[in-house]
C-alpha cells in the first residue's frame, strides 16, 4: 500500500471528532458517518500527492468528508421519523464524554439542532466549518467548492437565520 | 456613505477576523455611533457562541477514533512482502473468478412466477412499511425543453415518502425534488380507513374528508385515491403482478437477473407485453421490473414504466426502505406535520 501520507494521517486523527461531526451533520446517521470518516482517512492515507504542510490536512480532510457525504446522501434515505433524531449525529450521545454539555443547556442545543436540520445543506456546512471546526473563509470555500464571497454572504445569512429562529422559539 | 445594511453584511466577517484592516476600522467606527448595528453585531456574536457550543456537543458525541494506521514494513522485508503481495493478488483474482463463474451459472431452482408470488405475498404479512415512490416523466421534460416552458414536471423526479401500517393507515408526503435536491414543504396526506386528512402548507390548515374524496398533488397534477388504503397495501402484493401477468396472451414474465444482481443476491423479473405475433413494432408499451430478495422473500423494488417510441412517458419506482416494526402513532397523526395551532376543518370521524 503506497501510504505516502501515513504519518500526516496519523497526526490528523486528532481531527476525527470534527470529521465525524461534519459527516453526521450532512448524512444524519451515526453509523454512516463513521463509515464515511474511516473512508476519508483511508483516502487521505492513499493519496499519491504527499501532504507536507500540516495546516492543509484539516481542510483537505473536511473536503473529502464533504464529498463522500454528498455522494452518500444522494442515495434514498431509509430512516424512520423517530429514528432520524436518535440516529442523527447532532443528538448528544449520553455515553460519550461531553465537556461542553455543562456549558450549554440541553434545551438550547435541542432547539439549535432543530433549526439546523431545517437549513439548506450549504448553510449547515458553512456554519459548521466556521463555528464548529474554525476553518478560514478561504478554506471553507475550498471545501464547499464556492467562492470566498459566497461563503462570507452565506455564513452571515445563515447566522442571522439561526438567530431569528432562536428568538422566535 | 455606506448604509447600515451594507455595514451589517460585513459583521460576520468582522466577528471572524476575516475583514481587511481598513474595512474593519471603518465598521468599528460605525458601530460606535449606530445602536442598531451594534445590536446585530451582538446577535451574531451570541449566535456564533451558541452554534459553537452545539457543534462541540456533536463532536464530543463522536465514537472513538480508530487506532493509528500501521507503519510501513522495515526495508529488509519489503522485497519478500512485494512477492507475497503478487501471490496474494493472483490468489484473490482466482477466487473472484471462481466465485463469479459459480454465481453466473448458478441454477435457480424456483420458477420466476413462484418466487415473485412468495415475495409479493410476504408484504401482506408485514404490518408496517416504509418506502419511497419516485415519480418521473421524461416526456414532459422533453416537451418542456422543446416549447421552452417550465411546467412543474420538467423539474425532474419527485420522491414521495410513504409510511404505512396495515391494515388501514398510511401517510404520504413529498420528500424532495431529486434534481434540485430541495426538500419541499409540500402537501402531506394521511389515510385511515374511510377517513383522510391533508395538510396544505399554503393554506396553513388541515382538511379532513372521506378518503375517496381526497386528492393530493405531485408533478404539478392532482391524484385522487379512490380506495386509498386497500390499493396501497396491494401495490406490492401478488395480486398486483398477477393482474398484469395472468393475461398470458399478451403478457409474459422473464427473469433478467444480471451478474450484478447475483452478486448482491437478488433476482430481477420483467413483466411486459409479448411481442406481436405479426412482428409489428409496438409504439407504446409498458414494463415492470421487480427486484426480489429471495433470502427475505420480499419485493424490494418495483419499477413501472410506460414508454412511447423510446421516451418514458411516465415512470414510477417504489423502493422498500424498511419493513419498519416501530412506527409510532405520532407518525400517523396530522399534528406531527403541522405547526402548533394549525386549524382543522371538515373533520369526519372514521367509520
Amino acid at each position: 500500500m503506497p501510504t505516502t501520507n501515513l504519518d500526516a494521517v496519523n497526526a490528523a486523527l486528532e481531527h476525527w471528532p470534527a470529521a465525524f461531526a461534519l459527516a453526521s451533520i450532512l448524512v444524519r446517521d451515526r453509523s454512516l458517518a463513521e463509515d464515511i470518516c474511516q473512508e476519508a482517512f483511508l483516502k487521505l492515507a492513499l493519496m499519491k500527492r504527499r501532504i507536507t504542510d500540516p495546516h492543509r490536512i484539516k481542510p483537505l480532510l473536511m473536503r473529502i468528508v464533504h464529498n463522500l457525504a454528498v455522494s452518500e446522501s444522494r442515495r434514498p434515505a431509509s430512516v424512520s421519523l423517530e429514528q432520524e433524531a436518535e440516529r442523527s449525529g447532532l443528538r448528544p450521545d449520553p455515553q460519550a464524554p461531553d465537556p461542553a454539555r455543562a456549558a450549554a443547556s440541553r434545551e438550547e442545543i435541542s432547539r439549535v439542532q432543530g433549526i439546523l436540520a431545517n437549513l439548506d445543506p450549504l448553510w449547515r456546512l458553512v456554519l459548521y466549518l466556521r463555528d464548529g471546526v474554525g476553518l478560514s473563509y478561504a478554506e471553507i470555500a475550498g471545501v464547499a467548492g464556492r467562492s470566498e464571497d459566497v461563503v462570507r454572504v452565506t455564513l452571515h445569512r445563515a447566522r442571522l437565520r439561526v438567530h431569528a429562529a432562536l428568538k422566535a422559539s | 456613505m455606506r448604509s447600515c445594511e451594507h455595514y451589517q453584511e460585513d459583521l460576520s466577517a468582522l466577528v471572524d477576523g476575516e475583514l481587511g484592516s481598513e474595512a474593519a476600522g471603518d465598521l468599528r467606527h460605525h458601530l460606535e455611533v449606530c445602536a442598531d448595528c451594534r445590536q446585530v453585531h451582538e446577535d451574531i456574536q451570541t449566535t456564533r457562541d451558541t452554534l459553537g457550543r452545539t457543534f462541540a456537543v456533536a463532536m464530543a458525541s463522536a465514537p472513538a477514533a480508530p487506532p493509528a494506521l500501521s507503519t510501513r514494513a522495515p526495508a529488509a522485508r519489503r522485497g519478500r512482502l512485494l512477492r507475497l503481495r503478487w501471490i496474494a493478488v493472483a490468489g484473490v483474482a482466482a477466487a473472484v473468478l471462481v466465485f463469479a463463474l459459480f454465481n453466473l451459472f448458478e441454477v435457480e431452482e424456483a420458477a420466476a412466477a413462484d418466487v415473485l408470488k412468495m415475495a409479493a405475498d410476504r408484504h401482506l404479512d408485514l404490518e408496517e412499511y416504509e418506502f419511497f415512490a419516485t415519480i418521473d416523466s421524461e416526456f414532459f421534460q422533453v416537451l418542456g425543453n422543446i416549447f421552452d416552458v417550465k411546467p412543474k414536471t420538467s423539474a425532474g423526479s419527485t420522491c414521495l415518502r410513504i409510511l404505512a401500517r396495515a391494515p388501514d393507515w398510511f401517510v404520504i408526503h413529498e420528500v424532495e425534488n431529486l434534481n434540485t435536491r430541495k426538500v419541499k414543504a409540500g402537501e402531506v396526506v394521511g389515510f385511515q380507513g374511510e377517513t383522510a386528512w391533508k395538510y396544505d402548507p399554503e393554506k396553513g390548515e388541515v382538511t379532513f374528508c372521506k378518503s375517496g374524496d381526497m386528492t393530493f398533488g405531485f408533478l404539478g397534477g392532482k391524484t385522487r385515491i379512490k380506495k386509498g388504503h386497500s390499493n396501497l397495501f396491494k401495490l406490492l402484493s401478488w395480486d398486483f403482478y398477477r393482474s398484469m401477468a395472468d393475461d398470458q396472451e399478451h403478457q409474459q414474465i422473464t427473469e433478467i437477473t444480471g451478474p450484478f444482481d447475483r452478486r448482491i443476491r437478488r433476482r430481477v423479473f420483467r413483466l411486459q407485453p409479448k411481442p406481436k405475433a405479426d412482428g409489428k413494432k409496438q409504439w407504446i408499451w409498458s414494463k415492470t421490473d421487480v427486484t426480489i430478495n429471495p433470502a427475505e422473500n420480499l419485493v424490494e423494488r418495483m419499477e413501472f414504466d410506460i414508454n412511447l417510441t423510446g421516451i418514458s412517458i411516465f415512470g414510477v419506482k417504489i423502493e422498500l426502505a424498511e419493513a419498519n416494526p416501530g412506527l409510532s402513532d405520532a407518525v400517523f397523526d396530522h399534528r406531527t406535520y403541522t405547526p402548533p395551532g394549525t386549524p382543522v376543518v371538515g373533520e369526519v370521524k372514521g367509520e
